[in-house]
């Protein structure tokens, strides 16, 4: 195995409610390799989600360190990490969230904006993306003109065109029909054996989660359970975690 | 009554230029998408396309905007136009003179070559005789038999070059402020009437509204007013008791505060009055009194000054005794009934531009909560947080300045051209135009009204948390 492209070490995640403080990560620690496609499974409330948007940078853990690659997001202020998130992580949402004024075409370019890019670098960069996820032909249609399936198929462009070093996904197949849940799959497959793109996974679906090669299995803000390819694998003790966090 | 009808009026009026807005919306989208090869102009696009997704959101803040902006520049111009007379000018300002102890002053007409003569000889008067003006009062009926608001007529006694002179390439003129007040096309109608004063005695210029009152038609439309170049009619005179005077049209003023006016060569009373006296064989008995006022305009206040002393030297003018004020301090006096009136427009204005904060608030308020999950998502593909701002405060401010564009735009277009002026009677001010500068008070006013109302809205956006929006939507 190669270095992990992303360190999770003894993260903790809690909010406040009231007086009430809400534990949903708790000591959590976790390594996932480069190319790489992992699902985390587990019950509502488990800390799935907020585990993800640790991960893409959109929330900062209450202790304990996150890093991507080289960089410690986890010690990032808010701009670093939106400037770093451009670069970096492709989202891709549950419900598509695509800018419903724009059309296919503008919402793939969107993420590029941020972008030092010519026009003609962005034009290309947006028809790959498009090519990509089989959507060329629906370049100027705008959301509502398009099913599921080619919503979320152009939120995966919209993802992928800045060739970002990691892709999360948030129940990517949870809005959709079978077939179009498949066809997502497959292209996140596609995505991680030919581009060698890092996959994070949220998923209820059993089904999407045998997709992935790697299954990750949270409980109450703990991991605890652990299979790559079927196989169960030791969950990284905290203990040990910490004594070797990030030396490299 | 009157106030509803203005207000659907109004309303109706927003409501036409509502496809201004939206056509304005359109071309620049489609411009910005040929610009946007060339630079990244795509989040001002962005804005545009945004502003066309909530419709009747963005079309009922244009409309509260148009209607409000309206109001504003309508009460601006007119308060704005009080205050500009009643400005003491530091330098080329204009001195009203008098007779110091009667109303209505009336003074022999020898005074105004010997006014002249005296600053001359000063050097007071920069322009020299450009720079005086002597105003008589001839008013009568049309109709020998009644005196009605239809009937009657009123005209500036002058010398008709007063209205407006070339001199080189300037224009000067002492009956407005600035000659900015006429469009080019007035000055070229005015300069023709006044050469046809020069050539014929007999020849007035009218205010549109009078001369359509003369006619009998409640309005005349341009080509009507031209046609009626020629129109003789006779004025049996109230003041000038037995100088019933033979008047020609020879040109029309422009509209605004001159719509009522009319004005007679200085030439043409005085040999009235000479004729008069021939014809009964004893003088008129205004002879001796018919100059009512002296304009004069001084380059400084040292001028002024000097000049004041000679006027008020008793020695010199003594039957009667003159005094000499600077026209914005005779004005201001004579504006005192009014006073009340005009604090309250200028402290309305203040409250509309309130008031139309409140409703951008509220609009982008609206727009604001509608959007927090795409707030989040851009956020989420890496958009600062002041981009959102900046997106937010763009869509609001758009609104408001073409809003305040169009309505500055629609009033001063209408307004002058249309209804000839905003009728507000003020003292001697029967009318107001608006001026070319409220061309930018509506997009000003638009423009602060928006970017206030939207700044703290604009501020919530910036603030949205993407894990917390995206943790409730899952």
């Amino acid at each position: 195995m190669g270095s992990p492209i992303v360190r999770v070490r003894n993260v903790c995640k809690s909010f406040q409610r009231g007086s009430e403080t809400i534990e949903v990560l708790d000591h959590l620690s976790l390594d996932v390799e480069k190319g790489e496609f992992l699902a985390l499974m587990g019950p509502s409330g488990s800390g799935k989600t907020t585990l993800l948007n640790l991960i893409a940078g959109l929330d900062q853990p209450t202790s304990g360190d996150i890093a991507v690659g080289d960089q410690l997001i986890s010690q990032m202020t808010e701009s670093q990490l939106a400037r770093w998130r451009t670069r970096n992580v492709g989202f891709i949402f549950q419900f598509y969230h695509l800018l419903p004024v724009l059309t296919a075409y503008e919402n793939v370019e969107l993420p590029l904006l941020l972008l030092p890019m010519s026009s003609a670098e962005r034009r290309k960069q947006v028809t790959n993306a498009l090519d990509l996820v089989n959507l060329s032909d629906r370049m100027s249609h705008r959301p509502g003109q398009l099913s599921g399936g080619q919503q979320q198929r152009v939120g995966i462009a919209r993802a992928i065109v800045t060739d970002p070093t990691l892709l999360v996904a948030d129940e990517p197949t949870g809005d959709l029909d079978s077939k179009s849940a498949n066809e997502i799959l497959e292209l996140l497959t596609i995505l991680k054996n030919h581009l060698n793109k890092t996959i994070i996974m949220v998923t209820h679906d059993p089904h999407a989660a045998e997709r992935a090669e790697r299954l990750l299995h949270l409980e109450k803000g703990k991991l605890v359970g652990d299979t790559s390819n079927g196989q169960a694998i030791p969950v990284v003790s905290p203990v040990a975690a910490s004594s070797t966090a990030f030396r490299g | 009554m009157d106030l509803l009808i203005v207000l659907v009026a109004l309303l109706m009026v927003a409501l036409l230029s509502l496809p201004g807005f939206f056509i304005f919306l359109l071309i620049a989208d489609a411009t910005l998408t040929i610009v946007n090869r060339f630079i990244n102009l795509k989040l001002l696009q962005l804005v545009l396309k945004n502003l066309q997704r909530n419709l009747l959101l963005s079309s009922l803040m244009y409309i509260a905007t148009f209607v409000f902006v309206l109001v504003i520049v309508g009460m601006k111009s007119i308060v704005s136009f009080i205050d500009l007379v009643q400005t003491e000018r530091e330098q080329d300002f204009k001195a009203i003179i008098t007779e110091r102890y009667q109303i209505p002053s009336q003074m022999p007409m020898k005074y105004d070559g010997e006014i002249r003569e005296a600053l001359m000889k000063e050097n007071l008067l920069a322009n020299g005789h450009d720079d005086v003006m002597t105003w008589g009062f001839y008013g009568g009926s049309v109709d020998p038999e009644k005196r009605t608001r239809e009937s009657i007529v009123f005209f500036f006694v002058m010398e008709p070059e007063k209205v407006l002179a070339k001199r080189g390439d300037k224009y000067t003129s002492m009956m407005v402020e600035s000659s900015d007040e006429f469009s080019e096309t007035d000055m070229k109608e005015i300069l023709e009437g006044i050469q046809r004063m020069e050539k014929n005695k007999q020849g007035v210029m009218i205010g549109p509204e009078r001369l359509a009152f003369l006619v009998g038609k409640p309005k005349l439309t341009k080509q009507e007013q031209k046609a009626l170049i020629g129109h003789k009619f006779k004025v049996t005179s109230f003041n000038y008791r037995g100088i019933d005077l033979e008047c020609e049209v020879v040109g029309i003023l422009p509209g605004g505060r001159f719509a009522q006016a009319g004005v007679m060569h200085r030439d043409y009373l005085l040999q009235a009055i000479d004729d008069y006296q021939r014809k009964n064989g004893k003088p008129h008995e205004l002879a001796d009194k018919c100059l009512n006022l002296v304009w004069l305009r001084f380059p400084d206040k040292q001028s002024f000054e000097h000049a004041t002393a000679i006027i008020n030297d008793t020695s010199r003018f003594s039957s009667p005794p003159l005094k000499m004020e600077t026209s914005a301090s005779g004005v201001a006096t004579f504006l005192d009934a009014y006073r009340d009136l005009i604090t309250a427009m200028r402290w309305v204005s203040y409250f509309m531009v309130v008031i139309m904060t409140l409703i951008f608030s509220v609009g982008i308020v609206i727009i604001v909560n509608g959007r927090r999950t795409e707030f989040a998502v851009m956020k989420v593909l890496g958009f600062q947080p002041r981009s959102i701002v900046l997106m937010i405060l763009g869509e609001s401010i758009l609104i408001g300045v073409v809003s305040g564009l169009l309505s500055a735009g629609l009033t001063f277009v209408l307004v002058n051209y249309g209804l000839g002026g905003l009728k507000f009677p003020i003292a001697f001010f029967p009318s107001f135009l608006i001026p070319k500068a409220a061309l930018w008070w509506g997009p000003a006013a638009g423009g602060l009204s928006s970017f206030v109302g939207s700044v703290i809205p604009a501020w919530t956006a910036r603030r949205v948390k993407a894990a917390e929006v995206f943790a409730k939507v899952a």
